[in-house]
């Protein structure tokens, strides 16, 4: 420790706020050497300088001691590493599209043939999360009857009682018990797809409004394909390039609106250095299509700021790998608004009313009271929305650190109202570096009122008991709350077999309120002296919501040895709710579709 | 000092000479910038991948009339890593810095230190300062302080002007003295 040897701080002299601006820069090359010699002039008469000067020389002690080269343990990189890296990375680029599998794809252990049936501990970075889609779905046809009875029931309940008004409508579940298939739901495959589109990696999503209509498109290639025949058959999309310049090569992403197939948002992103956005700098350019891709024009929002391509950035890993932009309640799209401008300003949530021509902020009473979104859902129908916040320039969500706030709203966003604090359990072992606990969904249940969900996606003494690997977790790990978020219960862990895991916690919701996830029967296999490989199999679906005493199986055993992404997409007039894989069976990547009922 | 490679040698023979002298560096700087282990090795990667296609392209700096600009390669290392870093953290956004395993490196290197509780709670306390800084801040100073880099060069490798640099680097000295000592009240104290 440093240590000063003259006498204490006096009082600072005039020029002293000068000299304290140039403190920092001393020994930085920033100075010219007539203004080193005045500053040093300067410290050696004066003690409150010289002060300053001591505190900052030791700070800089600390943090050569910790962050200098050898400071931490490092096992050196090889030259091979490097290679087999490229060799798993199509172009410059690829990988940064963070929140997306391609880091995890590029760690994925050479030894291993499938993405998602083995994984090794071989290596600290050699997991692979597989690409999940939960989507929202919509019973917008009750909304009429919803707001009716919430009217009636605001009208009888008691006032003042409350922190938030509570919603009380009865959905048409309640009346007519939707019966499921559950194991004699089959599996049929829908298309084939031609290659595998891991390599390089081929980014599909499907559109919620119609499941035929589907796209897919490559992180770093300017190419989009769309297929109206539920993969069938593609055909490329023209997408918009004008306002790129032509050394530019950004990640494209495609976000179809789960409220109509033909509007469609492609976002660019451009990397550090590009031609395009201003000073070069990080920046994304947003353009919306209407016509299924025809016809393109910038989405219009507020300069400097991007619609978030993960949605809101605080979500569970798999949320964030959906890739989902877009959350649909009723016939309003919501949106995680993010400053572009490179500070970590927080986000806001957006709602638009014209699929996408104009975004408005609804947060702005949370805002209000200093706190900014970090994660937020809503129930696909009614006019609930849940968000965790955190306090106004916070940067740090771990769960050690910052308490985040649940907030409530049931009308749209109008009023907010603060329900407490998030629970949090330390010890994430999530390793994307967000907190452990997440909102994953909101639905209105059977007797009408809200259902929330979360996902704890920590490690837990029980757990290491399991054979979990480091993306799955015990299905008593999704939590949900019927009052609003005031009280949770564990989902159980009856109805799914003690060898099997929840590999996804929400693939969607169902009509009835219920949370989708994806199950998987796991064990180990001993692969040499230091490595343990996690081996999925028999991949089902099940279903559960509170009150249920148990998760009730809704699809029999998919097809297929691993999967890359996969959707529940809602009822419609021409079918019921249904499941998508992209699967893979011995080499062959085909599309599946499980109809529930 | 560096010792540069000798004149006329190969790209490649650039690119492992670039590989065995600076990866430490760099890793220590994305641990510093990310403060998470396994996103700081997996970046590094991420940078050399860069560095080997830029050889394969003979673009600067390892082209052949680059062969003794060793800190040109340096600071081409450092401005390649500071773009990956920054692009993961606007992507990931609201991520921790409290990780594991950079919980675990802050247990190890204060092991190393000299297992003083006092010397703990001094780097704990640093490094809270520095998650107290943008991410742009902490890397000027993680640049300037510990990898020796002036502030021209920062200003290059971070991609801003000079006086820009120097307007950052003075700013978030000031606010990690600030936010050091009112996490470390004793120090000044101890020093009396």
């Amino acid at each position: 420790m440093n240590t000063r040897s003259d006498s204490p701080t006096s009082a600072p002299r005039p020029e002293c706020d000068a000299i304290a601006r140039q403190i920092p820069l001393l020994h930085t090359g920033a100075l010219a050497p007539d203004a080193t010699t005045a500053v040093e002039e300067h410290i050696y008469t004066c003690a409150s300088c010289r002060s300053q000067r001591t505190d900052l020389d030791h700070v800089e002690t600390l943090l050569r001691r910790i962050y200098s080269p050898g400071a931490a343990p490092f096992q050196p990189i090889t030259f091979d590493e490097i290679q087999s890296r490229i060799e798993q990375q199509p172009r410059v680029g690829a990988a940064q599209y963070a929140g997306n599998s391609m880091h995890l794809l590029r760690s994925q252990p050479k030894n291993l043939p499938s993405a998602r049936s083995k994984r090794s501990h071989e290596r600290p970075a050699g997991r692979l999360l597989p690409m999940w889609l939960p989507r929202l779905t919509a019973v917008a046809a009750v909304i009429t009857l919803v707001s009716l009875f919430a009217l009636l029931f605001h009208a009888v309940a008691p006032k003042g009682t409350g922190t938030w008004a509570p919603i009380s409508t009865v959905s048409p579940a309640t009346a007519t018990p939707i019966h499921y298939l559950g194991a004699r739901a089959r599996w049929e495959q829908s298309a084939q797809i031609h290659g595998d589109p891991q390599t390089p990696y081929m980014v599909y999503t499907i559109s919620q409004a119609d499941p035929r209509v589907m796209y897919r498109y490559q992180l770093v290639v300017e190419k989009v394909e769309r297929s109206n025949s539920s993969g069938a058959s593609w055909q490329t999309v023209p997408i918009p390039t004008h306002d790129l310049a032509p050394s530019d090569h950004p990640n494209v992403i495609v976000s179809p609106s789960p409220l109509d197939a033909r509007t469609v948002v492609v976002t660019y992103q451009l990397m550090p250095g590009n031609s395009t956005c201003p000073k070069g700098d990080f920046c994304e350019i947003q353009y919306i299509s209407r016509d299924s891709g025809d016809h393109w024009q910038r989405l219009k929002l507020p300069t400097g700021s991007a619609l978030s391509v993960i949605g809101f950035p605080g979500r569970s890993l798999s949320t964030q790998l959906s890739g989902s932009m877009f959350i649909a309640q009723g016939a309003h799209l919501v949106a995680a608004l993010r400053s572009d401008n490179g500070d970590f300003s927080g986000y806001r949530i957006v709602t638009s009313a014209d699929s996408g021509d104009t975004w408005v902020p609804i947060d702005s009473a949370i805002v209000a009271r200093k706190q900014e979104v970090v994660e937020c859902v809503a129930t696909p129908a009614g006019s609930s929305f849940f968000a965790l916040t955190v306090a106004a320039g916070t940067r740090d969500i771990t769960t050690t650190g910052t308490p985040r706030l649940l907030w409530r709203s049931d009308d749209q966003g109008k009023h907010w109202v603060a329900v407490g604090t998030f629970p949090s359990v330390k010890g994430s072992r999530s390793r994307v570096g967000t907190a452990s606990t997440h909102l994953v969904a909101a639905a209105l249940g059977p007797d009408g009122r809200p259902l929330v969900y979360y996902v704890d996606e920590s490690e837990t003494a029980e757990q290491q008991t399991l054979p979990l690997d480091m993306s799955t977790l015990a299905p008593n790990h999704i939590f949900a709350s019927r009052d609003g978020g005031h009280t949770w219960t564990p989902a159980p862990i009856s109805g799914i077999a003690g060898n099997y895991q929840v590999a996804a916690a929400h693939v969607g919701q169902l009509a009835d309120g219920s949370t989708v996830a994806q199950v998987s029967r796991l064990t180990t296999k001993q692969v040499n002296q230091n490595s343990i490989a996690f081996i999925e199999s028999d991949t089902t679906y099940y279903a559960w919501k509170p009150g249920d005493a148990a998760w009730r199986q809704l699809t029999s055993a998919a097809p297929g040895q691993s999967f890359l992404q996969q959707w529940l997409t809602p009822a419609r007039s021409d079918a019921p709710e249904t499941i998508w894989v992209l699967a893979q069976q011995d080499n062959i990547w085909t599309l599946q579709r499980c109809a529930l009922r | 000092m560096r010792e540069a490679p000798a004149p006329g040698i190969s790209a490649p023979a650039l690119f492992a000479d670039a590989l065995s002298r600076h990866q430490a560096a760099l890793y220590a700087f994305l641990l510093g910038f990310l403060r998470d282990a396994e996103q700081a090795r997996d970046l590094t990667q991420d940078v050399y991948c860069d560095a080997w296609r830029a050889v394969q392209r003979s673009a600067p700096p390892f082209s052949p009339a680059a062969t003794d600009d060793d800190e040109g390669r340096r600071r081409w290392l450092f401005h390649t890593a500071y773009c990956r870093a920054v692009s993961h953290l606007r992507h990931i956004q609201r991520i921790t810095w409290q990780s594991l395993d950079a919980t675990s490196v802050l247990q190890q290197t204060s092991a190393e230190l000299g297992q003083f509780e006092e010397q703990i709670a001094e780097a704990h306390a640093i490094q809270q300062a520095l998650a107290a800084l943008p991410p742009k801040a902490v890397a000027c100073v993680l640049l300037n302080v510990v990898h020796g880099f002036t502030t021209v060069e920062i200003a290059t490798i971070v991609g801003i002007s000079h006086d820009a640099a120097k307007k950052r680097l003075t700013r978030a000295k000031q606010l990690l003295r600030t936010v050091y000592l009112a996490q470390n009240p004793g120090l000044r104290e101890e020093r009396r």
